[in-house]
């Protein structure tokens, strides 16, 4: 280091033209006067912010209840140009801020190279998480991407019951077999991939619909829950005294009470829907993570580097910004990556007894149709039933990762 | 009140006013109780203390761990607010700032702490750890704030490049030096050390010291060192203050001081430094127990409970040593439990004969084994002390410990419990507040008969 030091002092003693800033020589009453300016990631954060509600006015006012997006996209595997066609529902809406705000809070990881290869190094090492990861990036694409470019499957008497490729079923089980039938037993054909429904829906395009379904209810009524949970977490230990007091009352009494009957309850007067249920689990689900955060920012507060800043200068609210939350982050993102698995079951379990969104092919759904025909059709449940195994596990996996890999206390 | 307007008037031998002069300055802690957050007391940390810091001038603050020191300079820099007091940052009142001259003053009034390594957020690289009070004094040019950071690194004795480690790939001292820069990256006119240099290794620790001198030189930089190691005062600071219980004892330049301590617990302090050398000969320094509870301090002089030389009472003629086991004698009484006949016997049971059954010990025998327990003679030579000593072990003996206490609390009185001594110059500069100590005259006179019956003013 002594070397590095001296070659160091060498390089910057040759530019005698250009001496360096020293400490001493900084104008602050030029600093104070000039006021304060928004960073690059600040002004992207509110150009995206503009952006997001131009478009949702646009979808509210103009668009109304056409298709918010129509278009013809060139795609070079095919000879007609596909059609993007998407109405925008309110739980699209909600999941475009979603990952607009999910965006935004990365940033300063992924500014930070050094950092982001530490953790990555310690993620590295949980193998089935890393996996994990992978499953999970490509159904978080299919679910999101994939499906403005597929259509929704609909109802083909023509193709019931076709088992998946290199499956055979009797012949006699689906009303016409699209692929070869040999020795009196259908086989499945590449048009479907992971066979059809009883209603002639494809498996594969289901599945991939059922993973937007997914994806949307874990992921927003999870930042949901942590966008609320952290905020009431924080306050309630940064602000202390009554505030707190109040605070954590509330989350006591939030947590007695039954979301489950609250969801019946609006299903029964107003119909199952997808919007519903991801905005009652985000916004009553978030009581155990303000408890945690709460708990570390106590301790958090008490840390040396936030009387630092304090003695810096810096305010109660950019303490709480850039001391507090990051520094909690690991058992938000733990908390997090735990909440997402819960929220998919229930999601598939209330679609399963069949008070979800009846117009949404959630995985959930997607099995119970299933659930007549296991004797005759295995596939139909077993195929989403897959699907949303794989997917728990995927989270369950990675929130075990990331939970070891984000706390730097733990030294290698 | 009004603004920082010069006191010309008020001091015309100095013009310029000090970088820091803190007056009368107090931090009481109430302490509640019960639901209703009920006032029951407060804790005296800091009570009214008297400080200044000249530009460039490094001024220690003294004392053991929990006599307020730290409290005294969090309140000085108001991150604590003070309960009463004035604070003058360069002849403004600081404590009449408002919020954005506040923020200005945190950016020329800068704090280093003990531990280095919880004072670097984990997840923030030593740079960016460095640069924080530059962005949050609004400099938003992210490549002036990291040529500001690598240079004073540099001046620090760190490597440009240490700016995007981590803290947990520093040593300790290395995380002080950072820490330093971090202190200094906005040009402060003022650096609280809150022990810099404990939590360091004896070698860095005079490393650190060394670049604090240095920089302190070079920035005409004035420093309050906040520390209970006289060593670290002795070779870095022209001043200090001696601080005991939330008041300040004695201070002065720190060579007048420490060659010719003028205040009991100075020379209590400076007896307890470890001398390198066995062959040495000392005298005990008789600094025994710990600081008491600040929500509870004794009264008169908060140090006569603990004090080697507390000032012996007129009517008797007793020798210096006999007293003060008299008196500690008396603390003991009415600080234990209640006890009883048992108890006691218990208390002097290894001056006992172990022969004899505890409850077929004599009465004469119990007493002077009490007399032995509590290190006392077996008689006094002042008569009359003596006979109040035989009836209080008595008392004691037949298990009145209240009527023991009562009579020895009437009896052996001291000025030093009754009433608090003023602070007086001792010398040049110099300051203690001890009823030993005569007017301007420090040390001369310890004899007892020409203690003044100073008031409290």
């Amino acid at each position: 280091m002594a070397g590095d030091d001296v070659l160091s002092d060498g390089s910057e003693g040759g530019r005698p033209d250009e001496p360096r800033e020293r400490f001493e020589d900084v104008d602050w009453d030029a600093i104070d006067a000039d006021g304060r300016r928004l960073t690059n990631t600040g002004l992207a954060a509110v150009a995206a912010g503009i952006g997001y509600a131009l478009a949702l006015a646009y979808d509210l006012a103009v668009a109304g209840g056409d298709p918010t997006l129509d278009a013809a996209v060139d795609v070079p595997w095919r000879s007609a140009p596909a059609t993007v066609v998407w109405d925008a529902t309110a739980v699209d809406w909600l999941f475009a801020a979603t990952l607009l705000a999910g965006g935004f809070a990365l940033v300063p990881l992924a500014r930070n190279r050094r950092l982001r290869g530490y953790y990555w190094r310690r993620f590295r090492r949980h193998t089935p998480a890393v996996i994990g990861l992978w499953y999970l990036l490509a159904i978080f694409l299919l679910g999101t991407v994939g499906t403005l470019f597929i259509d929704q499957p609909s109802l083909n008497l023509a193709a019931t019951y076709q088992p998946p490729i290199f499956a055979s079923v009797d012949a006699s089980i689906p009303a016409e077999c699209v692929g070869p039938v040999v020795d009196g037993r259908c086989h499945g054909t590449w048009k479907y991939p992971l066979g059809t429904t009883g209603e002639g829906k494809g498996l594969l395009a289901l599945a991939i619909f059922g993973m937007r379904v997914s994806m949307q209810v874990g992921l927003i009524a999870t930042s949901l829950s942590i966008a609320i949970a952290t905020l009431v977490g924080t306050t309630a230990a940064y602000a202390g005294g009554w505030v707190d007091e109040a605070l954590m009352r509330y989350v006591d009494v939030q947590q007695t009470f039954p979301t489950f009957f609250l969801f019946l309850f609006l299903a029964y007067l107003y119909g199952g829907s997808l919007f519903v249920l991801v905005v009652i689990f985000g916004v009553t689900g978030w009581g155990g993570i303000a408890r945690i955060v709460r708990s570390e920012a106590l301790q958090r507060r008490e840390e040396l580097y936030v009387e630092a800043a304090r003695a810096s200068g810096a305010s109660g609210l950019s303490i709480v910004r850039r001391h507090v939350v990051p520094n909690v982050s690991n058992s938000i993102v733990t908390a997090a990556t735990l909440n997402i698995p819960f929220l998919v079951l229930s999601e598939a379990a209330l679609s399963f007894i069949g008070l979800g969104d009846v117009t949404l092919p959630s995985w959930g759904q997607t099995i119970a149709a299933g659930r007549g025909d296991l004797a005759t059709a295995w596939w139909i449940s077993t195929v989403p039933g897959l699907f949303l195994f794989a997917t728990i596990l995927a989270f369950n996996f990675l929130g075990d990762a990331l939970r070891d890999a984000l706390d730097p206390r733990q030294e290698v | 009140m009004t603004d920082g307007s010069r006191p010309g008037a008020v001091s015309p031998p100095n013009p310029d006013p000090p970088l820091l002069d803190v007056r009368g300055l107090v931090k009481h802690y109430p302490l509640t109780e019960g639901l209703w957050n009920r006032d029951v007391g407060r804790v005296r940390a800091v009570d009214g203390i008297d400080l200044t810091v000249e530009r460039g001038e490094a001024v220690a603050l003294v004392g053991e761990s929990g006599c307020g020191k730290s409290t005294a300079a969090r309140a000085a820099l108001r991150l604590d607010e003070p309960t009463d007091g004035t604070v003058r940052f360069d002849g403004e009142d600081v404590t009449a700032y408002d919020r954005g001259a506040l923020k200005r003053f945190r950016r020329r009034a800068r704090l280093i702490f003990q531990d280095p390594d919880s004072s670097f957020d984990p997840r923030l690289s030593i740079g960016e750890s460095v640069a924080e009070p530059l962005s949050v004094h609004g400099m938003d040019d992210r490549n002036r704030r990291r040529r500001l950071v690598e240079g004073t690194l540099e001046r620090v004795g760190l490597d440009a490049s240490d700016a995007d480690r981590f803290p947990h790939e520093l040593s300790g001292g290395e995380k002080q030096r950072a820490a330093l820069a971090r202190a200094l990256v906005t040009d402060p006119d003022l650096l609280v050390a809150d022990e810099p240099v404990s939590a360091l290794d004896t070698s860095v620790k005079a490393d650190i010291l060394e670049l604090l001198a240095r920089l302190r030189d070079e920035l005409g930089l004035g420093v309050l060192l906040i520390t209970h190691d006289l060593g670290v005062v002795a070779e870095f600071c022209d001043r200090v203050a001696v601080m005991y219980l939330g008041e300040i004892v004695e201070s002065g330049p720190v060579e007048a001081v420490f060659s010719d301590p003028g205040h009991p617990y100075t020379r209590a302090l400076l007896g307890s430094v470890p001398v390198p050398d066995p062959g040495v000969a000392r005298e005990p320094t008789g600094l025994v127990g710990d600081v008491p509870d600040a929500a509870d301090p004794p009264s008169g002089c908060r140090f006569h409970t603990r004090c080697p030389e507390v000032i012996p009472p007129d009517e008797y003629d007793l020798e210096g040593d006999v007293w003060r086991r008299l008196f500690r004698f008396r603390l003991r009484v009415s600080g234990e439990s209640p006890a009883d006949r048992d108890d006691i016997v218990a208390l002097a049971s290894t001056e006992l004969d172990p022969a004899v059954a505890p409850e077929d010990v004599e009465d004469d025998a119990l007493r002077a084994a009490v007399r032995r327990a509590f290190d006392l003679p077996e008689r006094l030579s002042d008569l009359a002390a003596e006979s109040v000593l035989e009836r209080a072990v008595g008392l004691l003996v037949d298990g009145e410990q209240d009527a023991a206490v009562e009579l020895l609390e009437s009896e052996f009185r001291t000025v030093c419990e009754s009433e608090s001594p003023a602070k007086r110059r001792t010398g040049a500069d110099r300051e203690a507040a001890c009823h030993l100590v005569g007017e301007a005259d420090a040390g001369a006179d310890r004899s007892l008969g020409a203690e003044p019956t100073s008031e409290t003013d």
